[in-house]
């Protein structure tokens, strides 16, 4: 199947998930209540307010994950060497988040913290956002082999020299 | 020396050295190439900082600290998301953007899009969206500015310090005079300073945040879960959703942001974009610690009492700085707000000023308009005027919605044009046409219902919603047409 067709099949379960879940009645602080004593800050009431919602919560998330992770994994030809590092990198991501879903669903009250951080908001700061390096670390080290490769450079200057005359300033 | 005296030299320095790099680009910006594509000839760390710093806006510097003082950890998705979404931006956009650049001679995102669908009519609507979204995030940009400089004017006592028009034309003249001057040339290069400033008092913030309560991070935190623990969970008080919406928005939404995605055609080279990156990324997250430093330490001082309640959760930053940094750390710090504010209205002013030039007249009339730098600086000039005026005449409310409404239709516009479009061949150029309308229309609804005090439930961003709406209409419509015919050079960029 073609990637586009899995994108718009993870589109549109994204939207279902979220029309789902906007669809059942929000519990009290859902997104936050005014906090009693600083009105300009909130509250986000108990733990209580997204039980019976993590599910929900992990497949919405890991959805959007998986969105990313296809449309990272679509600029890459088919072909290419090591381009299970793309699906590898997918995979740990969703791990560190399901990591973070099951660590919240324990609660975050009495957690230990982790570089201080409590333990469920420490797979956010200490996992979910160095990920974004490790993407990064793969464009920057497989450039040449999965983005723009010396032959695709060769080809991009015949097809200048071919075309480059025929059309002027943005046409 | 009075340490309010300290801040306004500092800023006083500041605006002066933008006007010098205003004066120093004029005389190498000698066509539009020059003025919107620096004649693609940036090397990898100017465009690399200028990427980073063009994202932080005064967003970053005033409204991130309010946000996690407001909702503790929720806005951290934000920070957390952001970076990953340069990382997709980059695989996306940044190489075939860069090519067609090179091959057609492009100077603006409109002229890529016309490129790639072969349609005056997606250049022409991809022209109106950017033109929205600029006047929108521009007027809440100079909006800041100029609260900003009255803070600053009234603790010097300086001359009409209460007049908010004073602030906004003072600032604003800085802002045109080098940006008309030089044009992205000056822009990309008062990034450079700009981001080098943001960076080196980022830093000084966060380790002045976390060694200013005992316990440092560790001890801000025990006090903000003693008070309510979901403030100190990885949702904050915000919930599951709300922030998984932000997770969507400001992911993917990186990719459709035309002040980003434009500095990729500036590159030397094309190979040059696997070296930003790393820098944009590294820039980025030293930069968020002032966000995080700055929102967490004042929720703290405040929750424990030995800190009067703030007014507003936007003084968050302001009270840190006058009750715990040096005067000189706060005048780098204001210097550096001021740095965030221009680097991304700088940016704004180029690509609106390209949208109304360049791309709007080649729509209609299939031409560029002769003199078509004089009109491009005439144009940057006419849209800060108009988005001053905008941002003086809209009620606070709605400057903030304006805000969102602009990130809203770049990326609700752009990602499934831009984004998805130079890496399918099937995108077709209805499903275009299609896209950028639903954008603009949802997103203009979004706000009108918000202003009408209409809100979504569990805080989804409307934003997100929009972007969601208008990558299905894409996709879908795209899946259900015939494909378009290409450009023969076009075809064959597509397959490198």
């Amino acid at each position: 199947m073609k990637p586009y067709v899995f994108v718009f099949i993870i589109l549109s379960f994204i939207l279902a998930t979220l029309a789902i879940a906007l669809s059942i009645d929000s519990p009290e602080a859902a997104s936050g209540a005014v906090h009693p004593d600083f009105g300009t800050m909130s509250q986000g009431g108990d733990a209580g307010r997204h039980e019976g919602r993590l599910l929900g919560g992990w497949l919405y998330g890991s959805l959007q994950i998986g969105l990313f992770v296809l449309l990272i994994g679509q600029c890459v030809p088919s072909g290419r060497s090591k381009r299970w590092l793309i699906a590898a990198s997918g995979g740990l991501y969703l791990a560190v988040y399901i990591g973070l879903i099951l660590s919240y669903g324990k609660g975050v009250e009495g957690a230990p913290f982790i570089l201080g951080f409590p333990f469920p908001t420490a797979w956010l700061v200490f996992g979910m956002w160095p990920i974004s390096a490790l993407f990064a670390v793969l464009y920057t080290t497989q450039y040449d082999n999965w983005i723009y490769t010396p032959e695709d450079a060769k080809r991009f200057q015949t097809i200048k020299e071919r075309y480059q005359g025929d059309s002027e300033n943005g046409s | 020396m009075d340490p309010n005296r300290i801040i306004l030299l500092c800023v006083i320095a500041y605006m002066a050295l933008c006007v010098t790099i205003g004066l120093w680009a004029l005389k190498r910006t000698r066509n539009t190439s020059d003025f919107f594509m620096a004649s693609r000839n940036l090397g990898v760390l100017i465009t690399g900082i200028a990427l980073f710093s063009s994202i932080m806006s005064g967003f970053g510097f005033v409204g991130g600290p309010g946000l996690v003082y407001r909702m503790g950890i929720s806005s951290f998705w934000i920070l957390v998301t952001t970076p990953i979404g340069f990382a997709l931006a980059f695989f996306l956009v940044a190489k075939r953007i860069r090519l067609i650049a090179e091959l057609r001679n492009a100077i603006s995102l409109p002229d890529i899009a016309a490129a790639r669908y072969g349609c005056p009519r997606v250049r022409g609507l991809v022209a109106v969206a950017i033109l929205c979204g600029v006047i929108a995030y521009l007027a809440t940009q100079i909006r800041a500015m100029a609260f900003v400089l009255q803070e600053i004017f009234a603790s010097n006592g300086v001359w009409g310090h209460d007049s908010v028009v004073f602030c906004v034309v003072v600032s604003c003249a800085v802002l045109v005079f080098y940006c008309v001057t030089g044009g992205i040339i000056a822009s990309v290069y008062t990034d450079l300073f700009q981001g080098i400033v943001m960076v080196v008092v980022a830093v000084l913030i966060f380790v002045g945040a976390v060694g200013a309560i005992e316990g440092g991070m560790g001890g801000m935190m025990e006090i903000i879960l003693e008070d309510n623990a979901e403030a100190a969970g990885p949702w904050g008080t915000l919930g599951m959703l709300g922030c998984l919406s932000w997770f969507f928005l400001f992911t993917l939404g990186v990719v459709g942001q035309p002040h980003v995605v434009t500095k990729m055609m500036m590159t030397r080279k094309v190979e040059d974009a696997k070296r930003t990156l790393p820098i944009t990324l590294l820039g980025y997250t030293v930069t968020a610690l002032l966000w995080i430093g700055i929102g967490m330490l004042m929720r703290a001082v405040v929750l424990n009492g030995s800190q009067a309640e703030l007014a507003r959760a936007d003084d968050a930053a302001a009270v840190f700085l006058q009750s715990y940094a040096h005067p000189v750390l706060a005048g780098l710090v204001f210097a550096g707000l001021f740095a965030a504010i221009m680097s991304t209205a700088d940016g704004f002013l180029n690509i609106g000023a390209a949208a109304i030039a360049h791309d709007i007249p080649r729509a209609l009339t299939g031409n560029s308009i002769r003199c078509e730098l004089m009109w491009a600086r005439i144009a940057t000039v006419v849209l800060a005027i108009l988005a001053s005026v905008f941002a003086l005449q809209s009620p606070i409310q709605l400057i903030g919605q304006l805000g969102a409404f602009g990130w809203g239709v770049f990326a609700s516009a752009l990602v499934p044009v831009i984004g998805l479009g130079l890496n399918w061949r099937g995108g077709s150029r209805k499903a275009a046409l299609a896209a950028i309308i639903f954008s603009l229309a949802a997103n203009g609804g979004i706000v009108i219902a918000q202003m009408a005090g209409f809100s979504i439930p569990y805080g989804v961003s409307g934003g997100a919603l929009a972007l969601m709406g208008s990558t299905l209409v894409f996709v879908g419509i795209s899946l259900a047409s015939k494909d378009d015919s290409f450009s023969p050079d076009i075809e064959e960029v597509m397959k490198l």
